[in-house]
Parts: structure tokens; C-alpha cells; sequence
């Protein structure tokens, strides 16, 4: 025997054994969960940026609380990183360890939908967050843009009454949700003829990119008097002002902490005014809370599932549930606010989400 | 004395290190992984290490030959966008779409091949450049994932034949049966003798151009049977739904003992690295480790298999010294 035909051999070998094991213990492999309480995975993509960091902090802090209630008694935590077939194989991972509640970040609002599928027909309650999934068989729960968007935009309109000069600069645009919140901001400028926006540009969440922008944009026009913006780019928007040797105009604002402190100094230095509104990383907990007591039993109000006729055509069956935001700050609450977050680090986001009694609210 | 001779060439032989690896590897994911050798998990398992394996043999081969092909995990994309922007439901187009599909991987690795053999770039700059290509075609038929795969095609890829042959497990069987039949072509011994020297193998009266296309369509093959399996679980077309593949097939084939100067190691090495990545996958799962260091250990096993791999080499290159 060669040496080559033998390593061969030897894989052959272990194959078979594998095999006829597996065939052997061909249905065997169902075992009763023996500790009480739901099991609960998460899959999640990428785990690089300090919202998803946030965001699987709160998971296990709120699953915490669950587990001392004797509701849930195991959570399993994967990234998949941007791969979508390590998110695949993570999911199958998950099915295999027999979560009953499993929630997911999806890294492509279509590629997953056979896992999805392969999960449900192994019984188990799947519910996608963050981002949609325009598959009508699986909960999805995600915040309304819309509500998000128009309220900053309605902020700024008011604090020029009506009248003058602005720019846009919004995220990165391609985005699902950055689409969805040009679409709210531009519904809402439309109702106001003689708001005139001058420029929209792409700073991608990013503030030494929005910095950028606008500092193009200040050469381009003298005569700004407003900035719309979203999500963690006033503070570049700033600079470029004041790197222009400009007095920074009406900006709408975001809710990182590093803002957050920011905005305060301003404002008990010189009365700098702006809003925010919360885009929680701990929104994961809100899908926790509805995903439990629906494996309790419970029942979601009838009219709570919707269709949302940006992601899917409006016959469909209803299968999200758009979220409201928690918490809008501004110069009224930004002490008390400032309060809470000065201790964390200013990479994080207010966080804030459903409380046990919103959540409850929203079943039979 | 037979016996002793066996077990030193045992040692020697380019696979026998990620062997060991690969059978240590088992045992753990066996301790740690519930249900390991039931069969549910072995079908779940093999629909996902199934992929890793046909990609690792493509990049073995092209690697076997003295090139790289950094465009695989794009290719793999682009077929699967072009499948799904075609398909309709009907078995007719489900059996055209699919060898269309075929064709496809054909042509990209033909065009990658073509011009490493006939022009000469390097390889890993060639592919590097194709693969933005293939990437921007992907985009550009489908800027944001979607298409069409019925239910009826996608579900094959989960279905257990005769109550239990996996479909995934059949795809492999094809690509061994594909593998043993390839070992018994002229031409594919002329991989080796390109990988290991050009310039002897051409003085031998071997087509160095020929070879290096001929590298290219056979990776092409376990690249379109690769691209269908990712079909069949991501049911969609998605630009981005292969670029995973490019380097962790690199490292499968590496793990699995293939020279990356080319010229050396074997298909049985090769399909033993895709499922020690595929098992890795697994490891990192069970042990539940906390989300900041999933990525940190997978790095580490990679290169504890490296070093496994490493061991033949270094054991020639410390008895010449």
C-alpha cells in the first residue's frame, strides 16, 4: 500500500464511521430541553462598529432580567462578520442547539430566507430586527424611519419659522433606511414652499466625511441658514463652520454621547439649541420582550402587524411591526440627559427601549 | 521493516499533518457540538461544509498549477445573480438556467485563465482586477439582492435522497468521482510539472499556456458546482453572497497542505482543509466565546492548522541544514 492510498484509505474510513453513525442515530437526536425557560439566539453580521456592540450589551442585560423572571433560561450570542453564508451556517448552528426564540440581523434582506424557513419548520419563532426582510412569513420589528425623520426635519422648519435657506446632508445613499429618510424629509420640506434646500449631500454617517461636505457646500453658498442632517453628523458639521470661521446656523442633531456632552457645553456657554431623537442599539430588547411572551402564548394585537408598503406591495400579509422612538432630546431634557450618559464613552448611543409595560401593551 | 517504511512515508505525505489536524478537529467538534453524529446535524453540516470543499478544490487546483485566483468568491456571486435574474418556474428553465449558470463559472475562469496563460500577469494581480469586475457586472445586473429562485429548485439543496444521501453529500460524491477521473488525465499531470518549474516543463514539451487554461476550467467546474450550492441555501441572487469565499478557500487549500509555490499537495488535502475550516465554523459556535474574541480564535486555530500543515516542509528543509 502507498502512502498516498493510504491517507485515502484512512479518509474513506472515517468517512464511513461519520456516516454510519449518522445514519445510525438517525432520529435519535431529539432531546427535551432540560432547564426551564425559553432558549434564545441571536445571529448577528458584523461586530465592528459600537452600535452592534451596544446593541448585544443591552441584548444580554435585558436577557438577564428574563432569565432572573425564570423566562429564559440560555442566550447564544454568533457574528457572522459580513458573510452571508457564515451567517447561514451560524443560523443552522442555532437550529441544531434548539433556540426556541431566534433573532436576526440580517446581512441580506433575501439570501436568508431558506434558513428562515429551515428554522420555522424546526419549530422555531424567528423574528428579524434592525433591518426588513420583505419575506411576508417571518416577523420582522423594526423602528419607523418615517417617525424618526420627520420630527427633526418638522424642529428645523420651525426654528427658521417657515422661511429660508438650507442644505441636506444625509447618510449613505444607497442605504435601505437612509432612503426611507430622505423620503420623510423631503415630504415634510414639501409642505413648506418658502424652506429652500439648496444642496443634499452624502456625508455617510460619518463625521469627518460630513466635514467634508460641508465645507464644500460653505464655498459653494454664502447664505445658509439651516442644516439638515442625521445620526452622528453635527458634530462634523460644526467644525466645518466653525473651521470657516462661521456662525453655525439652526442644526438638527444626533444622539452619540460624544454629542451629547458636547451639546451641553454649548448650550450652558451659549445657549446652542438642537434635537435629537434616540436610534437605540437596545432595540434588539424590544424583539425580546414581544418574541418571549408570543412563546408564552400571548397574543399580538390584531391590528399591531402591518405591511410596510416601502418594502413590500401593500396585498401582502401584515408581518411588521414598526417601533416608535423612545425618546426625543432637547434643550428641555438634554440636563437630565447629559445626567444619565456623561460617564459612558462616547463612541455609544442613548439607549432606551420598550418598557415591560409598552411591550405588554402591545398584546391582547 | 515494510511497516516502518509506510509509517516514515506516512509522516512525509503533504496531507498527513491536516489528516491529524482534521481528525483532532473531529473529536473536539464530536465533544462540544450536541447531537454531532445524529443526522440531522451531519446533513445540517455538510450543507454548509459542502461550499467550503468545492472551493477549496478550485483554489487548490489554480494554486497546484503556480497561480491564484483571487476573483472565486465574486465569480460565485455573479453566478448566482445571473441564475436568479433568470429563472422562472417552470422545470424548463429551472435545467437551461442551471447550465447557464455552469457556462458562466466556465467563462470567468476560461477568461482568468486565457490571460495568465497567453498574456502573462500575475496571477494574484490578474484575479485581483477581474474580480472587481465580476463584482461590478453582479452589481450592475442586480444593485440590491433579490431575484427569483423557486422553491422547487432551492429546496433540492436540503432534500436527503433514498432517505439518506444529503444532496450536499451527492454534489461531493460528483466532485470526487470528478476528482478520481481527473487522476487518471495526461493533463492534469502536467499541473504538477508546471506548478513545480515552467521553464522545465516546457523544455519537457508541455504546454505551459494549455496547462494554466486547462487549471482554470477544471477550478471552473468545482466553482459552478460551488455557486449552486450557494444558490440552493441563499435562494437569491446577492452581489456580495460569495466574496467570503475567495480567501477562506485560500486557506483551506493551504491548511490542507498545498504549496502555495505551487506544484504540490493533493485533492485529498484539499477537500480535508474545507472541512477543517468548516468545522472551525462549528468549534467557534459551540464553545460558545464571547462575541469579541469568535474572530480572534478563528485566526488562531487558522494558524495553529498552518503550522500543522507547515510540519513536512519544515522537517525537509531542517534535515538538509
Amino acid at each position: 500500500m502507498t502512502r498516498r492510498n493510504l491517507i485515502k484509505s484512512g479518509l474513506v474510513v472515517l468517512f464511513c464511521l461519520m456516516f454510519a453513525a449518522a445514519a445510525f442515530a438517525g432520529g435519535n437526536g431529539e432531546k427535551a430541553g432540560a432547564s426551564k425557560g425559553f432558549v434564545v439566539g441571536l445571529s448577528n453580521g458584523p461586530f465592528l462598529h459600537s452600535w452592534r456592540i451596544e446593541m448585544l450589551e443591552s441584548l444580554q442585560k435585558q436577557f438577564d432580567m428574563y432569565r432572573d423572571k425564570g423566562w429564559a433560561s440560555k442566550l447564544i450570542i454568533q457574528n457572522a462578520g459580513p458573510d452571508v453564508n457564515t451567517q447561514i451556517a451560524q443560523i443552522r448552528n442555532l437550529i441544531a442547539s434548539k433556540v426556541n426564540l431566534l433573532l436576526i440581523n440580517p446581512n441580506s434582506s433575501t439570501a436568508l430566507d431558506p434558513v428562515i424557513k429551515e428554522a420555522q419548520d424546526a419549530g422555531v419563532l424567528v423574528i428579524v430586527f434592525d433591518q426588513p426582510v420583505p419575506n411576508p412569513d417571518v416577523l420582522n420589528i423594526y423602528m419607523n424611519q418615517e417617525w424618526w425623520q420627520s420630527p427633526l426635519t418638522e424642529w428645523l422648519v420651525k426654528q427658521l419659522n417657515g422661511k429660508g435657506n438650507i442644505v441636506y446632508i444625509s447618510g449613505i445613499a444607497d442605504q435601505p433606511g437612509n432612503i426611507l429618510r430622505d423620503q420623510a424629509a423631503m415630504k415634510v420640506l414639501a409642505k413648506y414652499p418658502n424652506i429652500k434646500l439648496l444642496a443634499k449631500a452624502n456625508g455617510n454617517w460619518d463625521p469627518a466625511a460630513a466635514q467634508q461636505v460641508m465645507t464644500d457646500l460653505l464655498g459653494s453658498f454664502p447664505n445658509i441658514d439651516g442644516v439638515l442632517t442625521q445620526d452622528g453628523m453635527t458634530t462634523g458639521i460644526m467644525r466645518a463652520f466653525e473651521a470657516a470661521g462661521k456662525k453655525i446656523p439652526p442644526v438638527t442633531g444626533d444622539t452619540l454621547v460624544a454629542f451629547i456632552k458636547d451639546w451641553k457645553q454649548r448650550k450652558d456657554a451659549s445657549g446652542f439649541n438642537t434635537v435629537g431623537i434616540e436610534n437605540s442599539p437596545g432595540a434588539v430588547a424590544t424583539s425580546l420582550g414581544i418574541g418571549l411572551r408570543m412563546l408564552q402564548g400571548k397574543k399580538l394585537k390584531p391590528d399591531l402587524l402591518i405591511v410596510d408598503p416601502n418594502v413590500m406591495p401593500v396585498a401582502s400579509k401584515p408581518h411588521v411591526i414598526w417601533t416608535h422612538p423612545s425618546l426625543q432630546v432637547d434643550n428641555t431634557n438634554i440636563d437630565k440627559v447629559y445626567g444619565e450618559y456623561k460617564d459612558w464613552a462616547d463612541s455609544f448611543y442613548v439607549n432606551i427601549w420598550y418598557t415591560e409595560d409598552q411591550i405588554d401593551a402591545l398584546f391582547q | 521493516m515494510k511497516a516502518h517504511r509506510v509509517v516514515r512515508g506516512l509522516l512525509q505525505n503533504s496531507s498527513f499533518p491536516s489528516f491529524l489536524m482534521l481528525v483532532l478537529l473531529i473529536i473536539l467538534n464530536a465533544i462540544i457540538q450536541p447531537g454531532f453524529f445524529s443526522f440531522q446535524v451531519f446533513r445540517m453540516n455538510f450543507m454548509t461544509f459542502t461550499p467550503l470543499i468545492l472551493v477549496s478544490l478550485a483554489q487548490a487546483t489554480v494554486i497546484l498549477v503556480g497561480a491564484v485566483d483571487l476573483s472565486l468568491g465574486a465569480g460565485i456571486s455573479l453566478v448566482t445573480v445571473v441564475m436568479a435574474s433568470l429563472m422562472q418556474n417552470s422545470t424548463l428553465s429551472m435545467v437551461l438556467v442551471t447550465a447557464l449558470g455552469v457556462a458562466a463559472a466556465l467563462f470567468l475562469s476560461f477568461f482568468n485563465g486565457f490571460f495568465i496563460g497567453y498574456i502573462g500577469p500575475p496571477p494574484l494581480i490578474m484575479t485581483f482586477a477581474t474580480s472587481t469586475m465580476w463584482f461590478g457586472t453582479a452589481l450592475l445586473i442586480m444593485p440590491t439582492p433579490g431575484g427569483h429562485i423557486p422553491q422547487a429548485y432551492y429546496m433540492i439543496y436540503g432534500k436527503t435522497l433514498a432517505g439518506f444521501i444529503p444532496v450536499p453529500v451527492l454534489i461531493l460524491l460528483v466532485a470526487v468521482a470528478f476528482c478520481l477521473l481527473l487522476g487518471r488525465i495526461k493533463a492534469f499531470r502536467h499541473l504538477y510539472a508546471v506548478g513545480g518549474s515552467e521553464r522545465a516543463a516546457r523544455a519537457s514539451g508541455i504546454s505551459v499556456t494549455g496547462t494554466k487554461i486547462f487549471a482554470f476550467l477544471v477550478s471552473g467546474v468545482f466553482i459552478a458546482l460551488a455557486a449552486l450550492c450557494v444558490v440552493g441555501q441563499t435562494a437569491t441572487g446577492d452581489a456580495r453572497s460569495g466574496q467570503g469565499f475567495t480567501l477562506n478557500s485560500v486557506a483551506a487549500a493551504v491548511i490542507g497542505g498545498i504549496a502555495f509555490s505551487g506544484g504540490k499537495g493533493n485533492y485529498v488535502g484539499a477537500i480535508i482543509g474545507g472541512i477543517i475550516l468548516g468545522l472551525l465554523i462549528n468549534i467557534i459556535y459551540f464553545a460558545n466565546i464571547t462575541s469579541f474574541y469568535q474572530e480572534f480564535m478563528k485566526g488562531i486555530i487558522i494558524i495553529v492548522a498552518l503550522l500543522f500543515g507547515a510540519v513536512p516542509r519544515l522537517r525537509r528543509e531542517l534535515s538538509h541544514h
